[in-house]
């Protein structure tokens, strides 16, 4: 919740999942893991390995994920984004977040 | 190449002819593409004016589909649900495969959204290895070239190797080339190229698999996820409509589509059966050699894909597209609760604004009508039979007319317009602590307006077992009808909290719909809803399409209910108009041998009970059948003059028009509050328990006929049954605990 902790958590880690991003930030997806179901329907949609991918914004009330992958935008819930692990772009100019802690 | 096709069909001499080309173009052309390419905009610009909506053979998908005569011969269209793959990720996609398995004289028209080429050409190119005629419409080709997207169509097309058309689905463009492409349709020539393990798998697949993409969807196991979620509502009852939508799906009739699904026709079950076992097998071979096929072909598919799109995908830091800033502003999760407030609210104002002062005036008309027919010199039984059951039963149907297309033309738009998503996205996180879907959220709200139509919008609901719950407890939501009962009620029994009880009535409504959804839930075995959606690019709606969508469900609603309705109105009539020998009418005798049902939850006055039949045909009626037995005597239309009646029902037109207009900037929800005569009358008839207890069960028991239509229409007789028993055992609980608490 502290802004810089989770900034440099972010830094820390290489691979996070997508949940753990916050808004603005942009990665590659890395590779997708959970239940054959879900991780079908998110190929489908258009979120495969090496996509890049953006946090855009999060529901009120525990609600979904908004997300642009690629070309298209879509919703996830957090506890499916968890299996989309990620590797964020720290130098990326979406991740204003992160480049104040220089 | 065609000739496989039509050496099927048996007429192969004129096919292969190229002089011909008319011969060689199948009758059916299956809409295929990702949802909201515009593939129903696409039919409806080919073959407007013969649009219909059907069930899917067997299922509860909803599909347009619509007949042709084009220079080429009679062609049927038929939109397949929009889908991201072929094997069928999400439950409605299910239908599709089977659709084109099933059906050898099938066309694709593969619309393709050129705003999102890469996506869309891996559908392409999975249709591709199913080996059956494609042509490719590119539709969306203005608003890519606003993105900076160009698409050379013949060079897409030489690559593909089937026709590529650019349309304009919406404003009816490029239909004329799409005809014409029609008879140049390919089987395809662009070939994924696996890698070398997995091509050899294939290889040894082929032999046993209907198409290169059954071979391929075995090997990386894409059918047993397609069984998995098979559909649990489909049932016989919806098999009427089956008829109407064609006889593509003859080889599983009315049985399950997704168990279906691996059946070529022509291939044995036991044949199929083989091809997932020696898959399975390659499959684990390739695994032991570190290879996930799934993923590789996954990948294979896209970097063709990627590659025939020449890379005209757009760039991610592309932020400069207006849809995005609306969706900072919609979606911001401060202010976009109150815009999906505001705009629900709106929505549901535009559709009283629109629609009440049409159905006053149905009512006009209907008054003056069942005026001149008591006018009418006939035997008194005769002309109280074309007042009290023919006009006031075709009068109830139609009275419906203007809120469900009003409501069917707004939930068109919300839907066309990219607005639904994002009422979904906003709503998730609220709905899912209450154990919805987050897309449950409108056909809850439209509930307030009316329940059909809401009943109608369970369909856009992920999974099968989500409708259902949601449609079942959608009729404990207090419509627009029930209101004027309850106006009445609490200005009879509860003057001085008449505010406070109305409140606890739709508070107490919903929450019976949650508990009912909940509780379903638990009852309907199924998979629950993914969270996973695309947030479609905002659009302008195609508003000929909405508005030609909403009068053929209106038309739906009426030949499906109109029947139940008048059969019941009838019945009501009949009761109340043959007396018994004793004197005392039919309805009153029915009413009196009822009542000691309902002692227990503190009705006992007949008049109520009896108020209470007529009130499943509609709630409103509630009213009038009170009026009529606390002895005010009928207030139907005074036997009017011909011209008095003509007079009136101009005053009343004009009156339709104004308030139209007027409506959509004043207050419309002022419900006339019914005449204080009968709120006087009924005041002290009863107990306070007992007039809570009436409250709670017209509250909560069978809305109206014609909701179980609906319900009947979408899931199937039984599932009517149910909401019919359900709804009055709830409303018999609750009268009776209220009874028993204030007693």
């Amino acid at each position: 919740m502290v802004p810089n902790l989770e900034s440099i958590e972010t830094r820390g880690c290489e691979l996070c999942g997508l949940d753990a991003m916050h808004c603005g930030q942009a990665a590659r997806v890395v590779r997708l893991q959970g239940a054959p179901r879900i991780v079908r329907r998110l190929i489908a949609l258009g979120m495969r390995p090496s996509t890049e991918c953006q946090v855009l914004g999060r529901a009120p009330h525990g609600g979904p994920i908004h997300l642009r992958a690629g070309s298209v935008h879509l919703m996830v819930r957090a506890s499916e984004a968890a299996g989309i692990v990620v590797e964020p772009h720290v130098d990326a100019v979406e991740s204003g977040h992160v480049l104040p802690v220089l | 190449m065609s000739c496989q096709f039509c050496s099927l069909k048996g007429s192969c001499g004129l096919a292969t002819n190229e002089a011909t080309p008319q011969a060689a173009v199948p009758p059916r052309w299956y809409m295929v593409g990702t949802p909201n390419t515009g593939k129903t905009s696409l039919i409806n610009a080919i073959a407007g004016s013969t649009l219909e909506i059907g069930n899917w053979s067997g299922t509860t998908l909803e599909v347009a589909h619509a007949q042709a005569h084009l220079a080429c011969g009679r062609v049927e269209l038929i939109d397949l649900p929009g889908a991201y793959t072929l094997a069928g990720s999400a439950p409605d996609e299910e239908a599709l495969l089977p659709a084109l398995n099933a059906d050898r004289e099938a066309m694709v028209v593969n619309v393709v959204d050129a705003t999102n080429l890469t996506r869309d050409l891996t559908l392409t190119l999975e249709l591709a290895e199913l080996e059956i005629p494609m042509v490719v419409a590119l539709n969306l080709v203005d608003q890519a070239e606003k993105q900076g997207i160009r698409v050379d169509t013949e060079d897409l097309s030489a690559r593909l190797g089937v026709p590529v058309v650019t349309v304009k689905a919406n404003l009816g463009h490029g239909v004329g080339d799409l005809v014409t492409a029609a008879s140049r349709a390919g089987r395809g020539a662009a070939r994924v190229a696996y890698p070398a393990a997995i091509e050899a798998s294939i290889g040894r697949l082929l032999p046993h698999a209907a198409s290169r993409w059954h071979a391929i969807a075995a090997l990386t196991g894409e059918f047993e996820g397609a069984v998995e979620g098979a559909l649990e509502t489909t049932s016989g009852a919806t098999r009427g409509a089956q008829a109407a939508v064609g006889q593509q799906a003859h080889a599983h009739g009315g049985s399950n589509a997704a168990v279906a699904l691996p059946v070529m026709a022509g291939a044995s079950a036991g044949a199929t059966g083989s091809l997932a076992a020696r898959a399975a097998g390659e499959r684990a071979n390739l695994l032991a050699a570190g290879i996930d096929a799934f993923l590789d072909v996954v990948e294979a598919r896209h970097r063709l894909a990627h590659a025939l799109s020449g890379g005209a995908t757009r760039p991610l830091d592309a932020s400069d597209h207006p849809g995005d800033r609306v969706d900072q502003l919609l979606l911001h999760p401060v202010v976009g609760p109150f815009a999906l407030l505001g705009g629900l609210a709106l929505t549901f104002h535009l559709t009283f604004a629109l629609s009440s002062p049409w159905v006053d005036f149905l009512g006009v008309v209907q008054g003056v009508l069942a005026g001149w027919a008591d006018a009418l010199p006939l035997p008194d039984l005769l002309s109280s039979f074309l007042s009290g059951a023919v006009i006031e039963g075709v009068g109830t149907v139609v009275a419906f007319v203007p809120v469900l297309f009003t409501l069917y033309a707004l939930l068109g738009f919300l839907e066309n317009a990219g607005l639904l998503a994002r009422v979904a996205y906003l709503a998730d996180g609220l709905m899912r602590r209450l154990g919805l879907p987050g897309r449950a959220v409108l056909p809850m709200v439209l509930s307030l307006g009316c329940t059909v139509p809401a009943v109608q919008a369970t369909k856009m609901l992920e999974q099968p077992r989500d409708r259902l719950r949601v449609a079942l407890a959608l009729p404990s939501i207090p419509c627009g009808a029930r209101l004027p009962v309850f106006v009445l009620l609490t200005a009879a029994f509860v003057p001085q909290y008449a505010g406070l009880t109305l409140t606890a009535l739709y508070v107490g409504g919903f929450l019976a719909s949650i508990l009912t959804a909940v509780l379903f839930r638990g009852v309907f075995r199924g998979e629950s809803a993914t969270g996973m959606m695309e947030l479609p690019a905002y659009r302008l709606p195609p508003f000929r399409l909405v508005f030609r969508l909403a009068w053929i469900r209106t038309k739906a609603f009426l030949t499906s209910a109109g029947g139940p309705i008048l059969l019941v109105v009838t019945l009501v009539w009949a009761l109340l108009a043959f007396e018994l020998p004793s004197g005392v009418s039919l309805f009153e005798a029915v009413a009196r041998s009822l009542a000691p049902l309902f002692a227990p939850i503190g009705l006992e006055d007949w008049r109520v009970v009896g108020a209470l039949i007529p009130g499943m045909i509609a709630k409103e009626v509630m009213i009038g059948s009170m009026a009529l037995t606390f002895a005010m005597g009928t207030d139907t239309a005074s036997s009017l003059g011909f011209l008095a009646g003509l007079q009136d029902v101009a005053i009343g037109l004009w009156d339709a028009v104004r308030g139209t207009l007027t409506g959509l900037w004043g207050s419309v929800l002022a419900t006339d509050v019914p005449d204080g005569a009968l709120a006087g009358r009924l005041a002290g008839t009863l107990p306070l328990a007992s007039a809570l207890s009436l409250m709670a069960f017209s509250l909560l028991y069978v809305p109206c006929m014609a909701t179980l239509a609906a319900i009947r229409k979408a899931f199937g007789a039984r599932y009517a049954v149910l909401s019919a028993v359900y709804q009055l055992g709830l409303a018999y609980l609750a009268g009776l605990v209220l009874f028993q608490l204030f007693r």
